[in-house]
């Protein structure tokens, strides 16, 4: 076949088609490798380099990156490159990250004995452990002896740890929780005394008072009992000598983790991987949400998917059923059907604008004025929470749902309806046991896609109810349990906060690829689930029908 | 069998009892779902209805009602005057619960607004008696200046504190202080009209003592400077009204409709003197800020002018008209200015009163005439209110709400003249650093910015999706095909915020550091996985074998990446050879353009990235449902299959690939996260590539947040949203419409 006889029946017009193709599918290559390159390398301890400069400065650090140097104009444009060094220790020299450029460097070196320790603020800590003390007494000196103390150390601080959160958390929380329930019962009190002036509402008051009373001295015996641990447990601290010869005394209990960077086994690499890792999906964040875990933001996500399901899945089917089963067939359903399908197509802020005035300001206001008016003016539903957020991603997906649904009902077979209505079924009876068994499973994958869909959104949540850092989760031990007015986190906009409004973007970065990651996973999943689902379905009915 | 018989009755029955019961359930379930139906159906036209139901008062026009003249107490005249005093000057409390007058006698009378009792009284002690010619009260801050008849100016402030029982406000405390007495005139001339404000630790006193002549007086107690002056306007022209601008600017109008204006730092200075009006100029005020002065002249005539540099390298101000209003046909008497925003209310000789604003010129509430000629109008502190002290000595009250004055047609759509631009300009600025910022509500920029992106995005977009489609339904084996298509589903998935955050964080640093190969990379891509036409038949035999046709993939997708791989590594030297090696520098030099690290290009692409799926998607749905009988005989005739694809099936899937188009584009319109954190998100109005822009969505998310509720910006941004939900809804409908219209064209062939 010769080239000219190719280009005449247009060959090559197919394979410039075939290249757009290819470009996208490159592209999408592309982006999952960015992610994944720069997401699963983050908790992998890597060996730390010492570099010594020309000027004689030194700098101890995890390299992260390589770039060339561009210097547009100049013959050596991008042919230089340079290294960026992690160099922790955010406290002593005022930064995370440091340039350097190749050319600078004199010596490279990987020392030994060095250690990461990651610490409760300034991010990592990079430096040699000198000695261990309690109080003044010294407990352990020398790398060696630290090095074997080290672990038990940190299981110890890890326990106290533990025990500060409990009593922090738990208990001063149950604490103060009552105290503000207390105040809010006063108030309300007082507004009954002011719409009823006759009432007698002393006993009221005085029961009040009297639970106020004993919480605050709870609150007071838990405020001790915090103040003795805190004595033993803070007294035992490690000083650690940096690259730069600045010394850094630590209290134990601040240490989260710590480990001899360059003398590491593959195994143990491994487990220090997959402790961080753990560490990142079950720990709160800390220090401004750059280090530290997600855990709250994927609690949120799932919660707000959750009530999300439980509120459009109702719906949809009911919309579907009647728009396929019940309504008469005309121009008029044909327009409802195409604006149902034409609203999964208005972009998801206007969503959150409506979710914005309508549930948080109209129907939240309203709330807050009829139950809650002795918390006004702080509003308690009259702001962004996360069951208006379900509702608005709710209306977001019910599109989705209906148009699913409708085309499940409408898939399944009318011999089987037939056979149901002949048999003296009535056409509820039908519905209910026969063709939306059949239709369940078109409609599942329909609440899947919306699931999907409501996972991945976030401009709607920003106006509705998420923020960077959420104290309490909307689940927990105080009755009513759920509290649905409480806001939440969520991955999606973690994802944008940390990554632009954080004042450490550059320390962030890679926590943030991590988080995407999760959130990709949970997304692909969904999708996936939801197209096996589907297919599955089209091969049943495609051996059952008829 | 008795029984027997019995028993089936009592069966019958039951039966036809529970066929009862279930009929009964049918019928409800029909009326439950038919009503379940139809209010899901109603919620979500509701939704339309309630975005702008938000966005609707700001286009209802204001109202108010004339409460008429205030029954204040009488007060008993001082000694040796007869009948009740008229008032010099007005003041009201923020809460509206006080009303104070100074009298010519200098006493300080509160009346409690509610019924008009007199509540206190204060004797302006530093004049010892001495008769008041001449009176005012600064717009902010409430100070009160008293001029004698031997000029003299008395300065006082008065200081009102809430009282709160159970969080509730009760009263008022009131109290006045002295801020001195100035001997402004050393001639001791009658002070005839007197303007007195304190601006950043400096007092400053104006007061006229002859027809042409205005003493000054301008003291900083802090740095203990003083300063004394004297202007005059040229040629004996008469002073016919004036005031002062932040303590240091001092603005006179004059019979001739002339207004002078003088710096008064150090030595005073005439800055500018330029004509106004033919007629007299009867009134003229600073809004807040002193920025914009506002003139009224004795034919009803009123326009607002500031001072502005018009080029970089001017060397003075000039003084530019910046607004006009309508006229209100008699001279006008008072111009009070709001405290709150750039609203203002304007008093006619007839007791006609117009409340307008600066910047959208609209005249946003108007009161008849009364017939009493106003002295004075002034504008409640919360702008709830517009008193008026009549020549005769009365107090005039007005309720009104007018809760958006700065939002008009032409305020939103338009030109507009802002204060301290060169020259009307469309801008949005919602908020500023200062009380007395003015709001710029020009939605322009933003639906330009939306525009702007959505093109970028979809001049990357479209050819790709389209021609990927094409690839996909008409040329690529089945099996790539089943693979493919799950592919760009979960490509269509991928959430945005992932998008923009590889775009914002990732893809705009690479893209500024290597912007040459990156545009290389547009023809390096497509011509080399072209050029594997070449390659395909100089491949090995065996391996031939193996790639069916439609499997032209697998040579492409590593052509393609060595094309890319090329691109980059040839770049630096096409950066070298055409622009001196120095992109950005060139870009600047050569076409003036700034390279903005966040960009168009950026959004281009990652937008394009977001949207290339949906486009692919419907188009490759109409591409493969284009009956294969078509193909078939276009194939049977001979032609080949680029042309059957490009005469054929284009031809017929054309009104799908349009409705793809058409989805993409809305979907780009409405995408907020990527251009959120891909640009940014400065309003400008400008087309380059390497700019960014801020667009309705991201503006949305950006302000909503920060807007109280029931404001100006919230309701402006429910527009915005309006204006988005249409757009996208309108779009979407038609390539419904358009789809299913194919459809049914496909089942007739």
């Amino acid at each position: 076949m010769s080239l000219r006889k190719s280009i005449q029946r247009g060959d090559h017009l197919i394979w410039f088609t075939g290249s757009a193709l290819g470009a996208c599918l490159l592209m999408i290559a592309g982006l999952i490798a960015v992610i994944l390159f720069n997401g699963l390398g983050f908790f992998w301890p890597s060996p730390l380099v010492k570099v010594t400069l020309k000027d004689g400065a030194v700098f101890l650090g995890e390299q992260v990156n390589r770039e060339p140097i561009p210097n547009p104009g100049h013959p050596d444009h991008l042919e230089k490159h340079r290294i960026q060094l992690k160099v922790g220790n955010r406290d002593l020299l005022g930064f995370d990250f440091k340039w350097i450029d190749e050319a600078d460097i004199t010596a490279t070196e990987r020392p030994g004995g060095v250690f990461v320790v990651e610490r409760r603020e300034y991010g990592p800590l990079l430096g040699t452990p000198e000695v261990v003390k309690q109080g003044d007494r010294v407990l352990y000196q020398g790398a060696d002896a630290i090095r074997q103390a080290l672990p038990l150390l940190l299981a110890q601080a890890s326990r106290d740890r533990a025990a500060v959160n409990r009593i922090e958390k738990d208990e001063i929380g149950a604490i103060n929780y009552r105290i503000e329930k207390g105040r809010l019962r006063s108030k309300k009190i007082d507004f009954r005394a002011q719409k009823e002036p006759g009432r007698d509402l002393t006993a009221e008051r005085a029961e009040v008072e009297r639970v106020t009373a004993e919480a605050q001295k709870e609150y007071q015996a838990k405020q001790d009992e915090l103040a003795r641990i805190m004595e033993t447990a803070a007294s035992t601290s490690v000083t650690f000598r940096t690259a730069d010869g600045a010394e850094k005394e630590l209290r134990a209990l601040d240490i989260y983790r710590a480990y001899p960077a360059n003398e590491l086994g593959w195994f143990q690499r491994l487990r220090i991987y997959l402790g961080r890792l753990w560490t990142f999906v079950a720990d709160d964040p800390r220090e401004s949400n750059t280090e530290g875990g997600i855990f709250p933001a994927i609690f949120g996500t799932v919660m707000m998917v959750f009530i999300m399901s439980l509120i459009v899945v109702p719906l949809g089917v009911l919309a579907a059923l009647y728009l396929r089963e019940y309504a008469k067939q005309g121009p008029l359903v044909r327009i409802v059907r195409i604006a149902v399908n034409n609203l999964a197509g208005v972009p998801s802020i206007v969503f959150g604008v409506f979710g914005l005035g309508f549930f948080v300001y109209f129907m939240g206001g309203s709330i807050d004025r009829i139950f809650f008016p002795e918390a006004l003016p702080t509003p308690t539903y009259g702001t962004g929470g996360i069951l208006w957020a379900s509702l608005t991603l709710a209306l977001l997906t019910v599109p989705v749902v209906i148009v699913a649904s409708e085309e499940a009902l409408a898939a399944v077979p009318r011999s089987m309806r037939e056979a149901s209505l002949a048999m003296g079924a009535t056409k509820f009876q039908t519905i209910l046991r026969v063709v939306l068994p059949a239709a369940a499973p078109g409609i599942l994958t329909g609440l899947i896609l919306a699931m999907a869909r409501g996972a991945g959104e976030v401009a709607p949540l920003m106006l509705t109810g998420v923020v960077k850092l959420a104290p309490d989760l909307p689940v927990d031990g105080f009755f009513p349990f759920f509290h649905l007015d409480r806001k939440f986190m969520h991955l999606g906009f973690h994802i944008y906060d940390v990554g632009f409004q954080s004042p450490n973007v550059e320390a962030a970065k890679p926590m943030v690829y991590t988080t995407t990651i999760l959130l990709l996973m949970v997304v692909v999943a969904l999708n996936f689930a939801a197209i096996v689902v589907r297919n599955r379905l089209r091969r049943r009915y495609q051996t059952s029908a008829f | 069998m008795a029984s027997a018989a019995v028993g089936i009755r009592e069966r019958v029955l039951a039966a036809g009892a529970r066929i009862k019961r279930v009929k009964r359930l049918d019928r409800f379930a029909t009326y439950a779902i038919t009503l379940g139906g139809v209010f899901i159906v109603a919620s979500v036209s509701f939704i339309f209805l309630f975005i702008f139901g938000q966005a609707v008062p700001l286009f209802r026009s204001a109202h108010g009602r004339a409460l008429g003249v205030m029954p204040l107490a009488a007060v008993p005249p001082a000694e040796g005057t007869v009948g009740p005093p008229r008032p010099l000057a007005v003041g009201v409390d923020e809460y509206q619960m006080y009303l104070y007058e100074l009298l010519p006698d200098a006493r300080l009378v509160f009346f409690k607004t509610q019924d008009g009792s007199r509540a206190k009284e204060f004797a302006v002690t530093s004049l010892a008696g001495a008769g008041v010619t001449a009176a005012s009260r600064s717009l902010i801050g409430d100070f009160v200046a008293a001029g004698t008849a031997d000029g003299r100016v008395a300065l006082q402030q008065v200081r009102v504190l809430p009282k709160y029982e159970a969080q509730r406000l009760v009263d008022l405390d009131v109290e006045v202080r002295d801020r001195g007495l100035v001997d402004v005139d050393g001639a001791h001339r009658p002070v005839r009209a007197v303007v007195y404000e304190e601006h950043e630790g400096w007092q400053a006193v104006a007061a006229q003592v002859a027809d042409d002549e205005i003493v000054l007086y301008r003291h900083n107690p802090d740095e203990s400077a003083e300063e004394r002056q004297t202007v005059r306007t040229r040629d004996g022209e008469r002073i016919t009204a004036f005031t002062l601008g932040h303590a240091d600017t001092l603005a006179a109008g004059t019979d001739k409709g002339n207004v002078y204006l003088w710096e008064l730092p150090g030595e005073s200075r005439l800055v500018h003197m330029f004509p106004v009006s033919t007629q007299a100029v009867t009134a003229v005020d600073y809004s807040i800020g002193s920025h914009s002065l506002i003139v009224g002249d004795a034919a009803g005539a009123i326009s607002s002018w500031f001072r502005v540099r018009l080029k970089d390298d001017d060397p003075e101000l000039s003084v530019v008209r910046a607004h006009q209003y309508a006229g209100q046909g008699q001279a006008i008497t008072s111009i009070g200015q709001s405290t709150r925003d750039r609203s203002f209310v304007t008093a006619a000789a007839d007791g006609s009163l117009v409340l307008r604003h600066l910047t959208s010129e609209r005249s946003v509430l108007s009161f008849p005439a009364t017939g009493a000629r106003p002295a004075e109008a002034l504008l409640t502190p919360r702008s709830d209110g517009i008193l008026v002290r009549q020549e005769d000595g009365a107090v005039a009250r007005y309720e009104i709400s007018s809760p958006h004055p700065e939002v008009s047609w032409r305020a939103l759509f338009g030109k507009v003249w802002y204060e301290g631009y060169a020259q009307p300009e469309y801008v949005w600025q919602s908020t500023g650093a200062t009380d007395d910022f003015e709001s710029k509500f020009s939605l322009v920029p933003l639906v330009f910015g939306t525009i702007k992106g959505t093109l970028y995005a979809m001049l990357f977009a479209v050819p790709l999706a389209i021609m990927a489609a094409l690839y996909t339904s008409q040329f690529a084996h089945p099996s790539i095909r089943q693979r493919i298509k799950p592919m760009v589903e979960i490509m269509a998935a991928l959430p945005s915020v992932v998008v923009g955050f590889i775009a914002g964080l990732w893809l705009a640093s690479r893209v500024e550091m290597h912007v040459v190969p990156v545009l290389l990379m547009f023809a390096f891509l497509p011509a080399m996985g072209t050029a594997g036409v070449l390659v395909w038949d100089r491949l090995p035999h065996g391996l031939r074998k193996r790639l069916k046709p439609g499997m032209e993939l697998a040579v492409i997708v590593p052509l393609a990446a060595l094309g890319a791989w090329l691109a980059l590594r040839l770049g630096p030297g096409v950066e070298g050879l055409a622009f001196g090696g120095d992109f950005k520098g060139w870009l600047h030099t050569a076409l003036g353009l700034v390279y903005d690290q966040r960009n168009s290009l950026v959004v281009g692409l990652a937008m394009g990235f977001a949207v290339i799926p949906i486009i692919f998607t419907i188009s490759e749905d109409s591409f493969s449902s284009v009956p294969s009988h078509l193909t078939a005989a276009s194939l049977a005739l001979g032609a080949s299959r680029w042309q059957t694809a490009l005469r054929v099936v284009l031809p017929t899937a054309s009104p799908g690939i349009f409705s793809a188009v058409m989805v993409g584009f809305g979907r780009a319109v409405g995408e907020t996260m990527i251009v959120l954190m891909a640009t940014g998100n400065t309003p400008v109005l400008d087309w380059s590539i390497f700019n960014g822009m801020r667009t309705l969505s991201a503006n949305i998310a950006v302000e909503i947040p920060e807007a109280p509720y029931g404001g100006t910006l919230y309701r402006v941004l429910f527009l915005a949203g309006g204006v988005l939900f249409l757009m996208t809804f309108f779009v979407n409908t038609v390539a419904e419409l358009i789809r299913q219209r194919l459809r049914e064209r496909y089942r007739a062939l």
